[in-house]
C-alpha cells in the first residue's frame, strides 16, 4: 500500500468494484436465505445451482457460439431444473424428518454433482472449451477519474433487475402472499388455503434462477468456468447470508455489497494473499460478537 | 495383505479421526463443518515436528492433539453460544481461514541439504519419517489402528459413562441438564477441545501416511463427508461414522466399478439412505432394540425371554 496521490482514487476504484462484484455475492445468498427464511433448512446444494449455471452458460456460448441474453436463459433454466431435482430428491421425500436430515441429504446432492462437474470440466479441458467468452473485455465507462468495466456494470445491472422482480413477486403477486404467508407459518398456511408444497416448489425455482444467474455472471467476469464453484459458491453465499441476518432478503443484498467491497478492500489495502483469509476471519469475529448479522437483533432466548 | 488393501484399510481408520470427531460435536449438538481445520493443523503440526525439527512420531502424535485441542478449544470458547446453523457456519468460517493460512504460509528450513518445509498453495513435501526409519506400510497401518483403538476404547468408556449421558442431555435437553447440575458451556468446550484433538491425531498419521500435504487436502469437502459419515451410519453410537467411513472408502474402492466415480455414487448414497432411513443405518432406536436382545439373551440364555417380561 503506498499513500501517493493516486490513493484517494484507487481507494474509490476499488470501493466501486467491490460493491459490483458484491451485487454477484447478493444474488447467490438470495437463494440461501430464501430457502431459509421459507423451510428452516440450509440447501447446502444451492451452491451447485451456480455451478450448473457457470457450466451452461459457458458451454451453450462457446459450442453454439449463442449471443449473451440467449446463453444467460439457457444458464438460468438449467439453474431452475437443478433445484427443482434438489427440492424433489433432498427436501420433499424428507421433509418430516429432523432438520438435519434435509441439509444432510442437500450434502449428498453437492457431493455427487460437483464429482460430475469436475468429469465434465477435465473432458471440455481437453477440448479447450473451458474459457468463458466474455464480449466485453475491453469494454469500460469513464465516469471522471474512474473507469467501470462494463461486465461489472451489466453484472449490478442485472442483479438490480432481479431484485426488483423478486420484490414485485414478494408485495404484489398471489405467489408473494402465498410466499410470505408460507414464511409465517406452514401451518398457518395451510389452514388459510395454501398450497404449502406448491408454493415451496416456486420458492426452489426462484431460488434457482437466482444461482444461476450469479454463476454466469461470475464467469462472464472471471472469463471461465471452475467445477469448484459450487463450493466457493456455498462458503460464500453462507457467509453472505449471515453477514446481514440468516432468512432475511434485504440483509443479503446488503451483505453481499458488503462482502465483495471488504474482499477487494483488504486486498488493496492489506494483502492480496491473505484476502480470503482476512474476509473468514471477518466473519467468523462477526458471528461470535453478533450472531444475528449485522442488522439482526432478535436474540433467541430459549426456555 | 496386499499392498493395495493396506493402503485402503490405512485410510479408512485415518478417515476415522475426522469422522469421529464431528460424531462427538453431534452427539453435543454441535453441527460441525470445519472438523478438517484440527485435521489440517494436526498434519502441519506433525509434519513440521518430524520434517523440519527432526523429533520423533510419538512425540508428533502428542504435539498434534495437544495443539489442535487447544485451538478447538479456544475456537469452542468463543462459539460455545451459538446455535445449529450459527454453530456450523462459525466453524466453517474458521476453518477456511486455517486453510487460507496454510495456503500462504511458505517457511522452509534447509534439512540435510533439502529446502524443507510447508510451501504454500504447492503444499509441504518430504515427510519422510517412515520411510527414513524402516516402518512397513503395515507397521503403520498398526500404528494407526493402535491410535484408532485407544480413541475407540474412550467413545466406549464415554457411552457407559455419565459423562457420555450428560453430553446426550446437552444435545437434548440443554435447559433441563443445567437444571440438574450439568454445566453445559463446560461439556460443549470440552467436547469441543476433545473433538479437535482426535482430529488432532487424524492429521499426524494422515501427513505421515501421504508423505506430502497440500491445503486442498482440508478444504469444506473432508468437513462435509465426516459429518455425513455419521449422519448415515447412524449416531446411535460410534460405529456409526465407522460404518460411514467403510461404505465411503470402503465398499466404493474395492468395487473397481465405482473407482472412477466414487464420490457420485457416494453422494447419491447418502441421499437415498436418508430418504429410508433418516437417522442413518445404525440408529438410536436400532441400538438399544439390539441391547435389548442382547440383555434378554443374557438373562435368561435357555427361554430367549425373562418371566417379567412374559407377564
Amino acid at each position: 500500500m503506498i499513500f501517493d496521490e493516486y490513493f484517494i482514487v484507487d481507494f474509490f476504484q476499488t470501493g466501486i468494484d467491490g460493491i459490483m462484484l458484491g451485487s454477484v455475492y447478493a444474488l447467490m445468498a438470495i437463494g440461501f436465505a430464501l430457502i431459509w427464511g421459507l423451510l428452516g433448512i440450509l440447501n447446502l446444494a444451492h451452491g451447485q445451482t451456480v455451478a450448473f449455471g457457470m457450466f451452461a452458460g459457458m458451454i451453450t456460448s462457446t459450442t453454439l457460439n449463442l449471443p449473451v441474453p440467449i446463453a444467460f436463459a439457457c444458464a438460468v433454466v438449467t439453474g431452475v431444473l437443478i433445484s427443482l431435482i434438489i427440492e424433489r430428491l433432498c427436501y420433499r421425500p424428507i421433509r418430516r424428518a429432523h432438520e438435519l436430515v434435509p441439509m444432510i441429504a442437500t450434502l449428498g446432492f453437492w457431493i455427487a454433482t460437483e464429482e460430475m462437474l469436475q468429469k465434465v470440466y477435465f473432458h471440455l479441458y481437453f477440448h479447450d472449451y473451458t474459457k468463458f467468452p466474455n464480449p466485453y473485455t475491453f469494454l469500460s465507462l469513464d465516469v471522471g477519474e474512474f473507469r467501470i468495466r462494463f461486465d461489472y456494470v451489466l453484472t449490478t445491472l442485472v442483479a438490480a433487475l432481479l431484485v426488483g422482480i423478486l420484490y414485485y413477486i414478494i408485495y404484489k403477486t398471489r405467489l408473494g402472499m402465498a410466499l410470505r404467508m408460507v414464511a409465517a407459518g406452514h401451518d398457518v398456511a395451510h389452514l388459510m388455503g395454501v398450497d404449502v408444497l406448491k408454493t415451496l416448489r416456486y420458492a426452489f425455482v426462484i431460488a434457482g434462477a437466482f444461482g444461476a444467474s450469479a454463476g454466469y455472471l461470475l464467469g462472464l467476469v472471471a472469463n471461465m468456468a471452475n467445477p469448484y464453484a459450487g463450493s466457493v459458491a456455498t462458503v460464500k453465499g453462507l457467509f453472505t447470508m449471515i453477514l446481514g441476518g440468516a432468512g432475511s432478503i434485504p440483509g443479503a443484498i446488503v451483505g453481499g455489497m458488503i462482502l465483495g467491497f471488504m474482499e477487494l478492500q483488504s486486498a488493496f489495502l492489506l494483502s492480496f494473499a491473505y484476502r480470503d483469509a482476512i474476509a473468514m476471519g471477518v466473519l467468523f469475529l462477526l458471528l461470535v460478537f453478533r450472531p444475528h448479522g449485522l442488522f439482526g437483533t432478535k436474540v433467541e432466548e430459549k426456555i | 495383505m496386499s499392498e493395495y488393501m493396506v493402503s485402503v484399510l490405512s485410510l479408512i481408520c485415518i478417515e476415522s479421526f475426522v469422522a469421529l470427531s464431528t460424531y462427538l460435536l453431534l452427539i453435543t449438538g454441535q453441527i460441525s463443518f470445519g472438523q478438517q481445520a484440527y485435521f489440517g493443523i494436526g498434519a502441519y503440526i506433525g509434519a513440521i515436528w518430524t520434517a523440519m525439527l527432526g523429533l520423533d512420531l510419538s512425540t508428533a502424535i502428542l504435539a498434534g492433539a495437544i495443539i489442535a485441542g487447544l485451538v478447538a478449544a479456544g475456537v469452542g470458547l468463543m462459539a460455545f453460544r451459538l446455535g445449529g446453523l450459527y454453530y456450523a457456519i462459525a466453524t466453517l468460517a474458521f476453518s477456511e481461514l486455517v486453510r487460507q493460512i496454510w495456503i500462504n504460509l511458505i517457511y522452509q528450513v534447509p534439512v540435510a541439504g533439502f529446502e524443507v518445509g510447508p510451501k504454500g498453495a504447492e503444499g509441504f513435501k518430504d515427510i519422510r519419517y517412515v520411510i527414513e526409519n524402516d516402518i512397513s506400510a503395515i507397521q503403520y497401518l498398526g500404528l494407526i489402528a493402535l491410535c484408532l483403538g485407544i480413541v475407540l476404547i474412550f467413545f466406549i468408556v464415554l457411552e457407559r459413562s455419565r459423562l457420555g449421558l450428560s453430553l446426550r442431555m446437552v444435545e437434548n435437553e440443554e435447559t433441563a441438564a443445567a437444571s440438574v447440575g450439568i454445566n453445559p458451556v463446560a461439556y460443549k468446550i470440552a467436547a469441543a477441545a476433545i473433538a479437535g484433538a482426535i482430529a488432532g491425531i487424524g492429521g499426524v498419521l494422515f501427513a505421515h501416511f501421504m508423505t506430502f500435504i497440500d491445503p486442498r487436502n482440508f478444504g469444506v469437502m473432508l468437513g462435509v463427508h465426516s459429518l455425513a459419515y455419521g449422519m448415515i451410519g447412524g449416531l446411535g453410537t460410534f460405529l456409526g461414522p465407522l460404518i460411514g467411513v467403510t461404505i465411503d472408502i470402503g465398499l466404493l474402492e474395492s468395487l473397481r466399478v465405482f473407482s472412477g466415480y466414487r464420490m457420485i455414487v457416494f453422494g447419491s448414497l447418502v441421499a437415498l439412505i436418508l430418504i429410508f432411513r433418516p437417522r442413518g443405518l445404525l440408529d438410536e432406536k436400532t441400538v438399544h432394540r439390539f441391547f435389548q436382545w442382547v440383555r434378554k439373551r443374557l438373562d435368561n440364555p435357555r427361554r430367549g425371554g425373562s418371566l417379567v417380561d412374559d407377564v
